[in-house]
């Protein structure tokens, strides 16, 4: 038997070590891509490669030879930057009036199934949304195109605004909702209307978490890589005007990464290091807005009256914005099951698939469901440990908590193809040079960490300490009480955090296909053969437009198993939380 | 703090002693009357006795009132439990003055004076230990009180002496025998009377100290 | 002889005592020049106190007076506070419960306590009495039978719960929680219990039988109980003492204490002149 003293020691140490892994993780990252990219950025120049017309990288060039290739990265610079203003101007008014209308000017019913309906939107994996805008829109803006071509910065712009929707929507709404009812009290009581209230004291107070939730939606824009390489156009130049061919950063790594030669992989890495440091400027903008909201709070700083009355062209535009969001939201779930459903067949979901015959996602379901068991298997230990180590071992405020937590927070914010470009370089070459199942489920594990930490702690400080208290004082040491009180009270949490990373293995796109497979190919063999996910496996088809049907098709059962994950993280969360709360009984066969 | 509480405490003391002045009242008169024979000031004092009850009652229900809404404890539970005590031996002592003065103007003129032998002694010794326990409340004085106590043994002796007066009358003519009763009802009130002064005296002794002492 | 030793532990049978191993924690507590100090402030004065054994000892006080915290150094659950320093002197029984060789555990198990909110587990009622005694290795299942019934028995709970043992404790009502907490306590049979405001947050009728189970509890135990409510600490407390700014104002009977307090201090607190 082990001595309780060996156990406690025992366990704090293996939590410990989840945390250390966090850190170590991040670090790795980053000091990997960074060094990766220093010889590429000394034979390049670093001037030439940020400020570059030209991107035309020659396989050939190696590092110990003077170069052929041009590598100026300033188009792809700029085709971001632009992609993700538009996607601002579409999804920030839109957002914005669509939290207003939620948070203010809904019936209680509406915002309900408004709320929730957008809250989906955030699951669908951004492959879907590439699909949409490329078989839908572009389709669609080709005749009022010059060119004839409807792909471009109008489509994506759209595109990503409606992908960056549900995050600011939702964090505006929340930030509306928590202005105090007093201050809309107290505008009505000076004969203010419902909107001038609304659009002069409520949503003023509520302005930096509206900035905030902007600022977030520029990182997700920014980050987005497979929507963008289906409908941009991908060609290495500057916009030209809205219907003009351009290619993001992020599109540039995963476009090129499969078959880039030693200087170009380099030139790849350091694409990677600006989007970074693009990301970085956004964490900190984000830092300081809202630190900036605390120091309100203290009335430090006071709201600036409007002098104009929008207030009714507010409401107005509340109204109309959110008709328009849920008209696209119809569209967009809709046309792709009406498109899909019918050609859901056994034959597609079920057989094997040869290549060159008929396509079959039978391979990509049963590839898909081993990469959720290789990335949970991961992932969810060793994020709930982590998860455990700062809540229940550290003092709140201590270092170490905040180094753990500002590794998360990084974690969190780093675009998924830069982990694609990490595992692909690292995961890959570990197991067997080639890609795999393994290879893809650890890169995609290490995206899931800070779901996993995160909801997890915000899941244990939901236990009260009352419940550590009472255990503690019955006599039970810290582990007895972290693992039988503590960790099954948050149980609820832990599983919906469980399914939310189910969820994000299965719409994943990007970080997998130079991992895991990039094409649709026959039953994985084991988990170091590889294998292209249902996303991968759509992003496959709808590159290959004799298959168009079996791309809907795809789509469809993507989203069916999204938002079916998504329901049933509500469900079971709902469900424990009320057999927790005692309303239902617990099973156990009587004695008495 | 607690304002309303303080301010029905001081109404309590009020009274109090409203209360002891009635009685003190009573007492004296009951004591000059026995001297003069005075019966329409003995009606006066019996009259009183309607407005101690009257006291007696309201100030009974201050305390309840008191001990169900305040909770008092410690120096207020005291003074509020020994005032329940006092004004039951105060209502006691104005009830025997009463019936003192009943028997004054029921009394025939029969050329026996009711200050008959000991009792006017005993009269004045008892008046005195009312006024002393109205002085110790007031003072808060434990000495006083302690005194009052040994007045009660000469009160006692007094009474003594006065049955012996009674019995040696009767002995001596027998139609004096209503009469004789009658005294010796005088002397049994005033010997009651000193007791519940006695008893005053040992609830200030309690509402001052906490611990409630046997002075007889 | 690990195991052995833990089937004794708990190994009474319907009352009569079989092979019970003498506890190592008595069940008086006396503390002599303590001070507590949370970073720089000093919280607890230089306090000596002898609490006797299976009596009621209440604490009383304005609040952050200490005496929540003087409670929780009895079982040791100030080591759980940051920036918390203890001196002076902690006995129970005979035990120095500061001391390196005390098992912080093992006194928590000797000495029970019962918190201002209940705090049930979520968990059927069954597994909320019998988590102590799993605690300390019980794991056979007529044994525990035998610790629920007991336990529940003792905090008068009994007949109302043999019904429900298997359905959730959070389905309970406020005070059942709270009698439910005294009976989990209760179940690894210690020596002393603590009660930081049993009744604070229940309706008078659920205070009643809190205090009525308090008194009975006494002849197996002894409590200390902190309370704000000066009329309970009247009602069922056969000690009080009394707290003030961090020192021990006031210790003694508790009649005494209420009709006739020593300190200027106590007087206005208890007869709500205070400050």
């Amino acid at each position: 038997m082990v001595s309780a003293k060996v156990k406690e020691t025992l366990s704090k140490v293996l939590f410990t070590a989840a945390a250390i892994i966090c850190i170590v993780a991040v670090v790795t990252i980053f000091v990997f891509i960074v060094a990766k990219s220093i010889p590429a950025l000394s034979k390049i120049g670093v001037f030439d490669f940020i400020f570059g017309d030209v991107w035309r990288p020659d396989k050939e060039d190696v590092y110990d030879q003077a170069i052929n290739g041009k590598y100026g990265i300033l188009p792809m610079i700029v085709g971001s930057i632009f992609s993700t203003v538009g996607a601002i101007i579409v999804g920030g008014v839109l957002g914005f009036f669509t939290a207003v209308f939620l948070a203010r000017f809904s019936s209680p019913k509406v915002k309900k199934i408004f709320g929730t309906v957008i809250n989906l939107l955030a699951g669908i994996p951004s492959v879907v949304y590439g699909f949409f805008g490329m078989y839908v829109m572009i389709p669609l803006f080709s005749g009022i195109s010059p060119t004839a071509d409807g792909s471009g910065l109008l489509v994506t712009s759209l595109v990503l605004g409606i992908m960056i929707l549900p995050t600011v929507v939702a964090l505006s709404k929340t930030s509306l909702e928590a202005v105090p009812q007093s201050y809309y009290e107290g505008a009505r009581a000076l004969g203010a209307r419902h909107e001038q209230a609304v659009f002069r004291t409520v949503v003023p107070a509520a302005k930096s978490g509206i900035t905030a939730s902007v600022i977030l939606g520029v990182g997700r824009a920014i980050g987005e890589t497979m929507a963008v390489i289906m409908i941009a156009g991908n060609s290495p130049e500057y916009p030209d005007g809205l219907f003009g061919s351009f290619r993001t950063l992020t599109a540039n790594i995963v476009l090129e990464m499969g078959y880039a030669g030693e200087v170009q992989m380099g030139a790849l890495l350091s694409t990677g290091v600006i989007l970074l440091i693009f990301i970085a400027i956004i964490n900190l903008l984000f830092g300081l807005v809202m630190s900036d909201r605390k120091q309100h709070g203290s009335g430090r700083r006071h709201l600036r009256e409007i002098k104009y009355d929008f207030s009714k062209a507010g409401k107005v535009l509340s109204w109309v914005t959110a008709g328009i969001v849920a008209v696209v939201l119809v569209l967009i779930i809709g046309f792709v099951f009406i498109k899909g459903i019918p050609h859901i067949t056994p034959q597609l979901l079920f057989s094997d698939y040869k290549y060159g015959g008929e396509p079959s996602i039978g391979p990509a379901i049963v590839a898909t469901l081993m990469l959720i068991v290789i990335s949970i298997l991961i992932a969810v230990p060793l994020g709930i440990a982590t998860a455990v180590y700062l809540n229940e071992y550290t003092r709140r405020g201590s270092r170490m908590v905040k180094i753990v937590r500002s590794a998360i927070d990084v974690l969190s914010g780093i675009p998924s193809i830069v982990y694609g470009l990490f595992g692909a370089l690292t995961f890959v070459v570990w197991f067997g040079n080639t890609t795999s199942i393994l290879a893809g489920g650890f890169t995609v594990s290490i995206m899931l960490l800070p779901v996993v930490v995160r909801s997890t702690e915000e899941s244990l400080k939901s236990v009260p300490d009352s419940f550590r208290e009472g255990s503690l004082a019955l006599g039970a040491g810290k582990v007895r009480t972290i693992f039988k009180v503590v960790l099954p009270s948050a149980l609820p949490g832990i599983f919906s955090a469980i399914i939310l990373a189910v969820g994000r293995v299965v719409s994943e796109t990007a970080p997998l296909i130079w991992t895991m497979g990039s094409v649709i190919q026959p039953m994985p063999t084991g988990f170091l053969g590889g294998g292209a996910t249902l996303a991968v496996a759509l992003y496959a088809l709808s590159n290959e437009y004799r298959y168009m049907n079996e791309a809907y098709a795809t789509a469809c059962v993507l989203m069916i198993i999204v938002l079916a994950l998504n329901t049933a993280a509500g469900i079971i969360a709902y469900r424990l939380q009320r057999k927790l709360q005692g309303e239902k009984n617990v099973k156990r066969k009587k004695r008495y | 703090m607690r304002k309303i509480y303080d301010t029905q405490l001081k109404l309590l003391k009020q009274k109090m002693s409203d209360m002891y002045l009635r009685m003190e009242q009573s007492i004296t008169d009951t004591v000059e009357c026995i001297a003069t024979g005075d019966k329409k000031r003995a009606s006066e004092v019996i009259a009183r006795d309607s407005e101690i009850d009257l006291l007696n009652e309201e100030i009974q229900q201050l305390c309840f009132r008191l001990i169900l809404t305040e909770q008092p404890v410690a120096q207020d539970l005291r003074t509020i439990s020994s005032a329940m005590k006092m004004i039951t031996d105060m209502e006691r002592i104005g009830d025997h003055a009463e019936d003192i003065c009943e028997i004054i103007v029921e009394s025939k003129e029969d050329g026996l004076a009711l200050d008959y032998g000991h009792i006017s002694q005993m009269a004045s010794a008892v008046m005195s230990m009312v006024k002393d326990s109205i002085q110790a409340f007031v003072s808060g004085d434990i000495a006083l009180c302690e005194s009052i106590g040994k007045y009660d043994d000469v009160v006692d002796d007094l009474f003594e002496k006065a049955r012996n007066d009674v019995i040696l009358l009767i002995r001596h003519d027998v139609k004096y025998s209503e009469k004789a009763l009658d005294l010796f009802t005088i002397a049994k009130y005033f010997e009651r009377i000193g007791d519940h002064a006695t008893n005053i005296a040992e609830w200030v002794i309690f509402a001052i100290t906490g611990e409630h002492p046997s002075l007889q | 002889m690990l195991k052995e030793k833990k089937d004794t532990d708990v190994g009474r049978k319907n009352g009569t005592e079989t092979n019970v191993k003498k506890a190592p924690f008595g069940n008086s507590i006396s503390v002599k020049r303590a001070d507590l100090f949370y970073g720089d402030f000093h919280a607890l004065k230089n306090i000596s106190i002898e609490i006797p054994s299976n009596r009621i000892t209440a604490f009383i006080g304005p609040s952050g007076c200490g005496k929540s915290t003087f409670l929780k150094c009895f079982n040791r659950m100030n080591d759980l506070v940051e920036g918390c320093r203890i001196s002076g002197e902690f006995r129970i029984g005979d035990v120095d419960i500061y001391s390196d060789a005390t098992d912080v555990n093992e006194l928590r198990k000797n000495v029970g306590m019962v918190f201002q909110k209940p705090n049930p587990f979520p968990m059927s009622v069954y597994d909320n009495i019998a988590y102590g005694p799993r605690t300390f290795g019980v794991r056979k299942r007529s044994q525990l039978d035998e610790i629920v019934e007991r336990s529940l028995t003792q905090a008068a709970m009994w007949d109302e719960l043999k019904d429900r043992l298997n359905k959730s404790a959070l389905g309970l009502s406020g005070g059942q929680q709270q009698r439910l907490c005294i009976a989990r306590a209760l179940a690894v049979q210690p020596q002393i219990i603590l009660m930081d405001e049993p009744t604070s947050a229940l309706d008078p009728i659920s205070t009643g039988k809190i205090e009525d189970l308090c008194s009975q509890l006494k002849e197996q135990v002894t409590v200390v109980i902190v309370t704000h409510n000066m009329q309970q600490a009247v009602r069922i407390s056969d000690k009080t003492a009394f707290f003030l700014l961090g020192d021990l104002v006031e210790y003694g009977d508790t009649e005494k204490m209420f009709t006739m307090p020593h300190d200027k201090r106590t007087e206005d607190y208890i007869t709500g002149r205070f400050g």
